[in-house]
């Protein structure tokens, strides 16, 4: 099993991918791969990638997904005027992969479950459990996505990834698979490595001792928190972080990064572990708008964060990853890392520095991380979940 | 508000953050901890269960029902390859009787499932190897867990079921392969346990034989000692009865003798004497005494004449005894009880000791002699009644051809033999034996010829009989030879 990563910030597509492309030939030693990962900024023309990928690898499974800014890879944090790509490449010839996208529609779960169908048949594994689904959709959805991959696939499956991304919010991100492009779709990569896999979904807050009971909720908008209109109680919370949308509404996703909801999602023994939804925008109602969906009943805890935990937070989670295995001495082979968007955007500046942490953290083993509008990972109990803020490593493992 | 919201300073934060990791690596450690409490419950649970059971066929679903709990399969097989079909594989243990007849294709399973990577299956019916079981067990089973025990010539797999789609995950898995070896063991240790009890039942077999051979050597021994001293007594009896058979034929010869004797003496002249003398008595009338003489002649004539007539008659009533007294003896010889002593004999030398015996005389080695013999062979029989018979039919046969004229006698002997018989064969080409006559040829007491006395070809039959064998005979008519065949059994 070979892994490889290379990057490319040179704003022409063509220019990009053939450095990157150079690179990554280096490294893999002109080996083709069998399954190939490309994150790239949106600024780049999606098509051209997956034209140029294909030819470059015709019989890997190709899954492409936007992200904010750029990417990251061992080499830092890879952004330069919005622009930035990388590509993560795997040759295993034990393995098999497969990719399959399905337009996402009103239909989320049914897509999901075709573009899934249409991996395993690539990887020619039909009703077969991959160690790892790893997704990318089109933000939104992304808990229906999650539900058709269970249901055709059981609840144990085992599914990370994150929601398409763009620079500013504009809808302008891409999704790809095999040389194909959408930007409404999902994309569902099914993994069966010759190696193990382990996994991690965390985020870089904790928990406050401010916590309410939803009252009323609907789909991705919470309307009330202990029966009082949930801004008022957020904002009391946050001591009037969003005093000024509260009187006319508005975009408060740059206010509220640090200061997430969390639901419980797990426990790995006594100690909790947050399942984040990131508020967007407050309603004239008092309304709050969220990226993921809330229920009523929930029990929402205020979550805290700070620059510091957010960057060096993603070095803990790759460990855990690497005990979630029963490995004695996991050595790490690879890294495929989903980072928040709102994460990068609040420590842009020390983007370099979550790189390099992440480096040492898996001895310098070649990852990509992605920067995404939404996360999904898999909690050791509960299964796989969709979060916001929140940071899923999946790492290659061997003995 | 800011953008550096703080709710605690960053001292704080960090300090929370490391307590909270702590206590996350401590949980990790509590539940790796637990899981291998439990796992090593499991392991003593499997072990005591094996050592209730013992390794019998039962011990390995014995043991799969013992992990149940951990598996959480609904049920559960363990394939090995069929050792008469090489392209699939069968159950050797299971918890349900619907997959112990199932079967599964070797070259499917091999490619697709090794030691590390076990086979999860969400959905069964997508895969190959369960399109072709049966539709009883494709509706109760959504989904699988499969996973190799052990690898090599001798592949042994283990199948967990569901009836739920997806059940299975890749914690099922792992626990799975940290047991797979215990099973394995488990499987080989029956394997070999099996072996064993094969080896020592072959073994207890083997004894068993060995001992009514034993047994059945001494009863042997002790039937051959008796049979030694059974056969010693008959010999005895026999050797007495021949002895007195061979006394009463010189007492017959001596008698037939005398007979002739006794016929051939001159009486006749005497009886001529007599007459002439009296025919002549006036010439003697001169002498007084002379006058005497033909009376006395004539007294003395007449009183030979009637001696040697009681002689003779008292002769033939002698041989009349003696020969009643012969028969009684053959009779004897011919029915005493049979004792069969068995040694060891080489056929050709056997049939050439018989030659000798029979042929001692020089016009008899005239006789053209035709020998058809295999090669030597060494068999086990009754070698003084073997050669008592071919005696007999080669003493026959030199009898049949005694009588030829104008042609020469030409005696055959064959020795042929198979897995399961030998056969003497003695062909003359002599008188032959007239069609009606072959039915009758071993009947008591038959014979053609005048001298014959109808023994020799009955007792022979009777002996052939005894040892388990034949005596036939063929005869193409009169003046067409004969040929006697001696079936014995080998």
């Amino acid at each position: 099993m070979n892994i490889a990563t290379s990057w490319s910030t040179d704003s022409d597509v063509e220019q990009a991918l053939a450095d990157a492309l150079k690179s990554l030939d280096s490294q893999l030693g002109g080996a083709t791969p069998d399954y190939l990962i490309c994150n790239h900024s949106a600024t780049y023309n999606a098509a051209d990638l997956a034209k140029a990928l294909q030819v470059y690898a015709p019989k890997a499974a190709l899954h492409q997904t936007s992200s904010c800014l750029g990417a990251m890879t061992n080499a830092g944090f890879h952004s330069d005027n919005g622009y930035g790509l990388a590509l993560f490449a795997i040759v295993d010839a034990a393995a098999s992969f497969g990719v399959g996208m399905a337009p996402l529609g009103e239909e989320a779960a049914a897509a999901a479950m075709q573009a899934a169908e249409q991996a395993l048949a690539q990887a020619d594994r039909p009703g077969e459990l991959p160690q790892m689904v790893w997704i990318s959709s089109t933000p939104g959805q992304e808990e229906a996505v999650i539900a058709g991959l269970k249901s055709l696939m059981g609840p144990n499956v085992a599914i990370a990834g994150g929601s398409a991304a763009d620079n500013e919010v504009k809808g302008e991100w891409w999704l790809g698979g095999n040389g194909a492009i959408a930007q409404d779709a999902v994309v569902v990569s099914v993994l069966f490595p010759s190696c193990s896999i382990g996994f991690a979904f965390h985020s870089g807050y904790d928990p406050t001792q401010k916590a309410a009971v939803v009252s009323d909720a609907e789909g991705r908008m919470i309307h009330r928190l202990n029966n009082r209109p949930a801004a008022e109680v957020y904002n009391e919370w946050t001591q009037g972080l969003i005093q000024e949308q509260m009187e006319r509404g508005g975009n408060i996703l740059g206010l509220t990064t640090l200061a997430p909801l969390g639901r419980v999602a797990d426990h790995i023994g006594k100690v909790p572990q947050y399942q984040l939804s990131h508020p967007d925008s407050v309603s004239a109602g008092g309304s709050l708008s969220m990226f993921s969906n809330i229920a009523i009943d929930d029990e929402l805890v205020l979550m805290q964060g700070s620059p510091e935990t957010l960057t060096r937070r993603i070095g803990r989670v790759a460990k855990s990853a690497r005990n979630s295995t029963p490995l004695e001495h996991p050595k790490v082979l690879g890294a495929m890392v989903i980072y928040c968007a709102g994460c990068m955007l609040t420590v842009t500046d020390r983007m370099n520095e979550v790189a390099q942490i992440l480096d040492e953290s898996i001895d310098k083993a070649p990852f990509i991380g992605a920067f995404t509008f939404g996360e999904q990972g898999s909690f050791l109990q509960a299964g796989p979940k969709h979060g916001n803020l929140m940071i899923s490593v999946m790492l290659f493992l061997e003995e | 508000m800011n953008s550096t919201l703080e709710f605690s300073t960053l001292e704080q934060q960090n300090n929370t953050e490391h307590l909270r990791e702590a206590l996350l690596d401590l949980e990790r450690s509590k539940q790796l901890e637990e899981e291998t409490r439990i796992e090593s419950e499991y392991i003593l649970a499997c072990l005591n269960a094996l050592s209730r059971v013992g390794l019998d066929r039962n011990a390995l679903r014995i043991l799969l029902e013992e992990l149940q709990p951990l598996f959480e399969y609904d049920e559960a097989c363990v394939l090995v390859p069929d050792p008469e079909d090489p392209e699939h594989f069968i159950v050797t243990a299971s918890t349900h009787e619907c997959l112990q007849a199932s079967r599964w294709p070797t070259h499917w399973i091999q490619s697709r499932i090794t030691v590390d990577t076990p086979l999860l299956a969400f959905n069964v019916k997508a895969l190959p190897m369960w399109q072709m079981q049966t539709e009883a067990m494709q509706r109760s089973v959504s989904s699988a867990l499969h996973l190799a025990l052990r690898p090599g010539p001798q592949p042994a797999y283990l199948i967990c079921t569901h009836p739920q789609v997806g059940f299975f995950s890749h914690k099922h898995s792992k626990r799975a392969i940290r047991f797979a070896p215990m099973l394995a063991q488990a499987l080989i240790n029956i394997e070999t346990t099996k072996e064993l009890a094969n080896i020592n039942q072959r073994l207890q077999q083997e004894v068993e034989e060995r001992r009514k051979a034993q047994t059945k050597l001494v009863e042997v021994q002790e039937e051959l000692i008796a049979t030694a001293r059974q056969a010693g007594k008959a010999e005895i009896a026999t050797n007495v009865v021949h002895n007195v058979g061979n006394v009463l034929n010189s007492v017959n010869v001596g008698s037939e003798a005398l007979q002739r004797q006794l016929k051939g003496m001159p009486l006749s002249y005497l009886r001529r004497m007599a007459d002439m003398v009296a025919e002549h008595q006036s010439f003697l009338s001169d002498h007084e005494k002379m006058k005497l003489l033909p009376s006395v002649l004539e007294k003395l004539t007449h009183k030979m004449e009637r001696q040697n007539q009681i002689c003779c008659d008292e002769l033939t009533t002698l041989q009349t005894h003696v020969e009643h007294i012969a028969n009684i003896v053959k009779l004897q010889q011919a029915s005493a009880g049979y004792q069969e002593v068995r040694e060891e004999v080489e056929l050709t030398a056997l049939m050439e000791s018989a030659l000798t015996l029979s042929l001692n005389d020089s016009a008899e080695k005239d006789i053209v002699i035709e020998k058809h013999y295999e090669s030597p062979l060494h068999c086990s029989l009754d070698k003084h009644q073997v050669l008592q018979i071919l005696v007999n039919l080669i003493s026959n046969a030199k009898q049949a051809m005694a009588k030829l004229s104008g042609r020469r006698g030409c005696l055959s002997l064959d020795i042929e033999y198979n897995a399961d018989q030998i056969l003497f064969k003695i062909k003359d080409n002599g008188e032959g034996i007239a069609i009606e006559n072959i039915e009758k040829i071993f009947i008591h007491g038959y014979t053609t010829r005048e001298e014959g006395h109808g023994f020799g070809l009955h007792g022979s039959a009777l002996n052939a009989k005894q040892m388990g064998g034949t005596l036939t005979v063929a005869s193409a008519g009169h003046d067409q030879g004969a040929e006697f065949t001696l079936m014995l059994p080998r």
